[in-house]
């Protein structure tokens, strides 16, 4: 487990706000643009595993997280970074360089979500066909189905 | 193969060839039919063999229920099965759309797109059960039934 | 020779949907690209339609192979989330089923392999091995498959001493069993031709592809959720890491032969150390609301790191459940894997990851010099396989020395 103030220390100010939830285990928010930075150094860190990306719509933004791990035998770690991109016209920059296995949870979020990935080599619906309309993002929060029962 | 040549096969043979398709369910199912081939309850004394093609088919036997992207497929697959055929459903995702229901990307039940001969129901359906039903749809076949 | 390498749909001419992409030049493979989405039934949005415990019967039919796992990961998340004590015994009630889940499942993946190799012998004999395992989930939890043990807060039954003393000797068959099967990998020809020096997945590229599960420990990389970030009491039980580092789909086979025996040694811990009184479950019901929380979970699947992140809005339906299966994990180490070898190859390289069975259902072949494409089903790919081996084995036991 990793303390906070070790967090800190190795992000600087890079990191817009660090919280800890009650199994000890980091939430590190951190601005758009500051999300690379951030992810590089994580990954210079140790954090060289990355489980998947969360894209999540709240009604107001859409937040991405990176939920990743450092591997380190009995003291491995594990740490979410999260970020915020706009409703309307959102974008985020892809961490494809970082984490080639980015490639198939980035197409993932764009699917679900319609976020857009700069930089991502082929960015295209994973599981949706692709003849549905370029704006079903069934994950929005304004895209209702109806459970009966 | 046509119709005569199955029906000769059906007179001598008394077996069913059936095509296994998964049209979106979590394997529960396609497993539970897989098992009805291996030893402990083995299908072909019953006369149930699966084939590698639709074109050999008697029973097209389909699990889930039924995902957009392979509506298509199923739809091709069944165009492709010679006369007699019959379809069987395995799972109660495909036969009413089970815990599926209202989802964006399912179809729900298979006889929303396909004329069903037979449903067995079960999250996931008994190999004993499989086995009955295709029994049971055998009895209904010689019986001239449809 | 110029390779003309086309990512990306070029061909408009059959619009089947298919699984798998696979540009060659000949025989060999130079590309591939995963067509998913055909068991995408919405089940993200479809939970956050309903309440956190009629998701427990949503989520583990995720994969009717390892429900177990799914409903367990999302129970260990819930958990956090509810901020649930929960109780030792339930603890290891559902790791004995997680461990019995990963024998049934990786029993289940040997004779499937061993089918796409043509070695149908081996496939009737651990499916029926498989049987005993079955029986014994059947009598715990009263179902073959999707067993529903988990509830948030601990398990739904409890475990007498009868089903316990079973377990030891469902455990012990199969640890002689997979002494058994190992034996036979290592010294079957047919095999070895099939799996020896195929798909090789070097350990740096299992790392920086972040490959997950037995596929990551067969190339030497020490990652097991197990292990290195232990949950339920795998930090109280001793079990080793299985690893190999052949690289290739026959240390797939061995690290999962390997980890059957592993698992069966957990399970007579278990049984051993199991409390033999207590409650089963915490005091959360359907009509608990948890507070606003939100949890990241993980446990090992069978076939890798399986994630769930949760999140609660405070009402009695969740805010957001994300899964990511580990066959998903994979998929870009699958697409590295097979370049180089050939079409014959490809049953081998892509069923040792492990996939879901319906997942090789179509393949596509695009022969990049000329643009011609071949459509194959399952059943074809396989025949044609083990004939092009037939024919090809004596300068392919040369080339792979």
């Amino acid at each position: 487990m990793v303390s906070i103030d070790e967090l800190k220390a190795s992000l600087g100010d890079l990191a817009k706000e660090i919280k800890t939830d009650k199994s000890g285990k980091a939430w590190v928010f951190v601005e758009l643009d500051k999300l690379k930075k951030l992810l590089s150094l994580l990954r210079i860190d140790g954090y060289d595993h990355l489980s998947t990306i969360t894209g999540y719509d709240d009604g107001e933004k859409i937040q991405l997280m990176y939920h990743l791990i450092k591997f380190n035998d009995k003291g491995s770690n594990d740490i979410n970074v999260v970020t915020f991109t706009d409703r309307e016209n959102s974008v985020a920059p892809s961490i494809l360089d970082l984490y080639p296995s980015a490639l198939v949870y980035e197409r993932e979020v764009f699917d679900l979500l319609g976020v857009r990935f700069e930089g991502h080599k082929g960015l295209k619906r994973l599981l949706l066909p692709e003849d549905v309309p370029e704006d079903f993002h069934p994950l929005r929060k304004d895209f209702k189905i109806n459970v009966e029962g | 193969m046509g119709v005569i040549s199955k029906i000769k096969r059906w007179a001598f043979k008394r077996s069913l060839w059936v095509f296994h398709m998964n049209t979106g369910s979590c394997n529960g199912c396609d497993i539970e039919i897989l098992d009805v081939l291996t030893p402990r309850y083995d299908a072909e004394r019953f006369g149930i063999k699966l084939v590698g093609s639709p074109r050999h088919a008697d029973v097209l036997m389909v699990t889930g229920p039924i995902t957009k992207k392979s509506l298509e497929r199923v739809k091709r697959v069944y165009e492709q099965m010679p006369e007699p055929k019959y379809v069987v459903v395995v799972g109660t995702c495909g036969s009413t759309g089970g815990l599926f229901q209202g989802s964006y990307n399912t179809l729900g039940s298979v006889d929303k797109l396909l004329p069903v001969d037979a449903y067995v129901i079960g999250c996931p359906a008994k190999p004993e059960a499989i086995v009955d039903a295709v029994a049971k749809l055998i009895e209904k076949i010689e019986k001239g039934g449809k | 020779m110029s390779v003309k390498i086309p990512i990306g749909p070029i061909h408009p001419m059959l619009k089947e949907p298919i699984n798998f992409t696979f540009y060659v030049e000949g025989e060999t493979i130079v590309d591939a690209e995963p067509n998913i989405g055909f068991v995408h039934r919405g089940i993200e949005k479809l939970a956050e339609n309903k309440t956190w415990f009629q998701n427990l019967y949503l989520l583990e039919k995720v994969c009717g192979i390892c429900s177990s796992s799914h409903q367990g990961c999302y129970a260990q998340g819930a958990e956090k989330v509810f901020e649930a004590e929960v109780p030792e015994k339930a603890l290891y009630i559902r790791t004995l089923m997680w461990e019995l889940e990963r024998l049934h499942s990786h029993l289940l993946w040997l004779g499937v392999i061993m089918h796409e190799i043509g070695f149908d012998t081996l496939f009737m004999y651990t499916w029926r091995d498989r049987e005993a395992v079955m029986d014994l989930v059947e009598m715990i939890s009263g179902r073959r498959v999707g067993y529903s043990i988990n509830t948030i807060g601990g398990v739904r039954r409890d475990i007498d001493y009868q089903t316990l003393s079973k377990a030891l000797d469902v455990a012990s068959f199969i640890a002689t069993r997979a002494e058994v099967y190992e034996k036979i990998v290592l010294r079957e020809r047919t095999i070895l031709d099939r799996t020896d020096g195929v798909g090789i997945l070097s350990k740096a590229d299992a790392i920086r592809l972040n490959t997950v599960g037995p596929t990551a420990r067969a190339s030497g990389v020490k990652r097991d959720i197990r292990y290195n970030l232990p949950y339920a009491i795998y930090d109280e039980t001793p079990f080793d890491i299985v690893i190999d580092d052949g690289c290739d789909v026959l240390s797939r086979i061995i690290v999962r032969i390997r980890e059957m025996i592993i698992s069966s040694e957990i399970i007579k811990w278990i049984v051993f150390n199991m409390p033999k009184n207590g409650p089963i479950a915490a005091k959360i019901t359907h009509f608990t609301k948890p507070p606003e929380n939100e949890a990241a979970s993980r446990v090992e699947a069978p076939r890798g790191e399986l994630f769930y992140y949760l999140k609660s809005n405070g009402s009695l339906k969740p805010e957001r459940i994300k899964i990511r299966t580990p066959t998903l994990a994979n998929i870009v180490s699958v697409i590295h894997m097979v370049k180089g070898h050939y079409i014959a190859d490809i049953p081998p390289i892509v069923a040792g990851i492990d996939p879901c069975i319906s997942c090789m259902d179509r393949v596509a072949i695009i022969d990049v010099r000329n643009e011609k494409k071949q459509l194959f089903n399952h059943d074809q790919l396989l025949r044609y396989s083990i004939k092009w081996y037939r024919k090809n084995y004596r300068w392919l036991r040369e080339e792979r020395g």
